[in-house]
């Protein structure tokens, strides 16, 4: 009986993580999205010298978010998400309007995909 | 490459921890729901094992998940009869009296050449020397032969026995076990007093000593030190 209480408490802790680190990522893309509309408007005013400033802060930003990410997300679309980054950045950088937006619209998908993918719904659990 | 190793061994830890956890029961015959779980662990541990892309801890939940599952499981079996019914299942009477349960056959779609097949396998050539046949829960069938047809045993000829325990074990390989020898109040100067008299003056030297019930001790030396 005392494995079982002992299995059990485990469990709950973890299933508490996991409720825990879905609230988290939740919260954290959110805030990247929010920023990632900010450079989008700031594309749009054709302010490209702030949206470079904003874009590689939200650089820094990702990193220091989705450090522990790859602990829990598949590496694969961590690394994607890190490329689409930097292809972006240096979008921003050439002021080629057409491509930042493309690129900024699929990192947009990209990093809301993230809680999609763990969020508890009936279209994950099948 | 290196993670490769150290997640191997991580999950490989943790299945053996998950298998000791869910009790000596799985090295022996698996109920069904067990054998799910063995095949679950082993498709579980193999995927980020081989896959370094795949978080470790999407196997670590899962195996643990598994782990809490079966032990819930084995307990409820414990607790309830009705529960252990349903999640084991019972035991079919296949040959009941000497007769063959034709209908419990057909259930369970298990055929006469099985049948035969598995008696013989028990020693048992002939299938009308069997009073009953049991289908046990983990697939094993148990076989009660008929009493005309089952070895004598000293009871049968009124033949009194003497106790026959468990020889204690002493050594092993060189290593005195120290605590059997204090469940039967010896020490180890008198296992060194009596392996002196067969002209032995190192415990490291003997392979294997038991002592049985009649205090008869039984020794081999290691074939380097004979």
């Amino acid at each position: 009986m005392r494995l079982l209480l002992v299995l059990l408490a485990v469990f709950i802790a973890v299933t508490a993580l996991g409720f825990w680190t879905n609230h988290l990522l939740e919260s954290a893309t959110a805030e990247l999205v929010h920023d990632l509309d900010g450079i989008a408007s700031q594309i749009k005013q054709q302010d490209w010298e702030y949206a470079l400033a904003k874009t590689r802060e939200l650089e820094k930003d990702w990193e220091k978010k989705a450090g522990w990410w790859p602990a829990l997300l598949d590496h694969q679309e961590m690394d994607n998400i890190k490329f689409a980054l930097a292809r972006f950045k240096e979008y921003v950088a050439a002021r080629d309007s057409a491509l930042a937006r493309g690129q900024l619209s699929e990192l947009r998908e990209m990093i809301m995909h993230i809680p999609e993918k763990e969020a508890l719904s009936l279209k994950n659990l099948f | 490459m290196i993670l490769g190793i150290l997640r191997t061994l991580i999950l490989f830890f943790l299945v053996v921890l998950g298998l000791r956890l869910m009790g000596k029961r799985q090295v022996g015959q698996l109920q069904p729901y067990e054998l799910v779980i063995i095949i679950m662990l082993s498709a579980l541990a193999a995927i980020p094992m081989q896959n370094t892309g795949v978080p470790l801890v999407s196997g670590l939940v899962p195996i643990l998940t598994l782990i809490l599952v079966h032990v819930a499981l084995s307990y409820t079996a414990l607790k309830s009869e009705r529960a252990r019914g349903i999640i084991c299942g019972t035991p079919s009477v296949l040959i009941e009296n000497g007769k063959i349960i034709e209908s419990e056959l057909t259930r369970l779609r298990y055929n006469i050449n099985d049948l035969l097949e598995q008696l013989r396998s028990k020693n048992i050539p002939n299938i009308a020397d069997v009073e009953y046949a049991i289908l046990e829960t983990s697939g094993h069938l148990s076989v009660i032969p008929k009493s005309q047809k089952r070895p004598v045993n000293p009871e049968d000829l009124n033949l009194s026995t003497k106790y026959e325990g468990l020889p204690v074990t002493l050594i092993i390989d060189g290593y005195v076990f120290r605590k059997n020898l204090d469940r039967i109040n010896l020490s180890e100067d008198w296992l060194m007093s009596e392996l002196r008299k067969y002209n032995l003056h190192n415990l490291k030297d003997v392979l294997f000593a038991s002592l049985d019930t009649e205090g008869k001790l039984f020794f081999q030396v290691k074939s380097r030190a004979g």
